[in-house]
């Protein structure tokens, strides 16, 4: 009985369900494409960690064999260079800076120092493009850090 | 209103069945579409962090479960001695402690299908043809779908010495998404339907003048 009666129901939809639905569809395709773009977004950010993180590595072990060769660290000022997510990416500046640190701590030993050289590569990346709000300070920052142990003159 | 028996018109029917039409239509090739996209996400991905194994492999060495799990095949890193080919594209490595009539050695180079291939010998077992780049053997237009693009190992040591000190390492792995589409050239085929990873980076020889 009720399924004749939904057979012979002739009402239609009313405008406001049709709205309605429209709204659930667009409210998931908007879902969709923010959760693409948020996708992409972190796809580019782990490449460029990875560049970042390689870089400094590499300037570490260059100042590893600086130090095992003349017992210095070699130059360590501010260096820069280019991150290319892909050939036709728009490239982006990163800047590597190093810290120098020589630790003399007598609550760990009286007979050891080290100094801790630490590599910090650090760059700004380009947000998601759905993002609300973009901070002009929001950069990204891979650290690495070596420690040179060696016998403290007394 | 239940008793009401008038119907669509026909025209009320093509304007609705075609509507309809149109609006999945459209929604399913969104719904491929983001499939799509989310494919060529993962697989750019998986290009980056192979990438990054086989510059590790070359860095450390290479273990491959149930083959040799107890016996590391050396990487750059603990090498004592380095030879690198006149064009920078393969690079064997010694290292220091061999036991007398015993050879070892690990040779990491780049084929002409864009694959890294490992060859070793370590003591009386040794590996021939393991294809450490790509784990993938999927071809598109006739190439492997993810493969080397670049590899160059160059000497950089600082010394002048018989022995290489500091190498620095470039990698450059491209995946293709789909086939060449007729009507694209070169640069249009490589934009739309590949992305590419490069890195970079020095090993310094510690052991190299042992």
């Amino acid at each position: 009985m009720k399924i004749n009666n939904a057979l012979q129901n002739q009402k239609g939809s009313a405008l406001i369900e049709v709205l309605a639905a429209m709204g659930i569809l667009l409210f998931a395709i908007i879902g969709m494409m923010i959760s693409i773009s948020y996708a992409n977004y972190k796809s580019t950010l782990n490449y460029h960690y990875r560049v970042a993180l390689l870089r400094a590595e590499a300037e570490l072990q260059v100042i590893k064999l600086q130090h095992s060769s003349y017992g210095t660290f070699g130059n360590l000022g501010t260096q820069e260079f280019t991150i290319r997510s892909h050939s036709n990416a728009k490239p982006i500046k990163a800047t590597i800076f190093f810290d120098v640190l020589t630790v003399n701590d007598p609550q760990t030993t009286l007979k050891t120092s080290y100094t801790k050289i630490t590599a910090r590569v650090r760059w700004q990346e380009t947000p998601p493009m759905f993002s609300l709000y973009v901070s002009p300070n929001d950069y990204k920052e891979v650290v690495v850090r070596e420690d040179y142990f060696y016998e403290r003159v007394q | 209103m239940i008793n009401n028996q008038k119907g669509f018109t026909l025209t009320e029917l093509i304007a609705g069945v075609a509507l309809t039409t149109l609006l999945f239509a459209g929604f399913i090739m969104f719904l491929l579409q983001f499939y799509g996209n989310f494919k060529e996400i993962a697989e750019y991905n998986t290009l980056q962090h192979e990438l990054l194994e086989t510059i590790e492999a070359l860095r450390y060495g290479y273990v491959k479960q149930g083959v040799n799990d107890n016996e590391s095949i050396i990487g750059l890193l603990t090498a004592n001695n380095v030879n690198i080919a006149s064009n920078n594209k393969s690079v064997t490595i010694t290292p220091i402690v061999v036991k007398a009539g015993e050879r070892h050695w690990a040779s990491y180079s780049l084929s002409a299908k864009g694959e890294i291939i490992l060859n070793a010998v370590y003591g009386i077992k040794n590996i021939n043809g393991e294809v450490i780049f790509p784990k993938s053997k999927e071809v598109i237009d006739k190439n492997l779908k993810y493969k080397i693009t670049e590899f160059q190992i160059r000497n950089i040591s600082p010394f002048i010495s018989d022995k290489i000190s500091l190498v620095s390492i470039v990698i450059e792995g491209q995946v293709r998404f789909r086939p060449k589409q007729s009507g694209q050239n070169k640069v249009e085929d490589e934009r739309l339907n590949t992305k590419s990873a490069r890195f970079e980076t020095k090993v310094y020889i510690s052991n190299y003048d042992n």
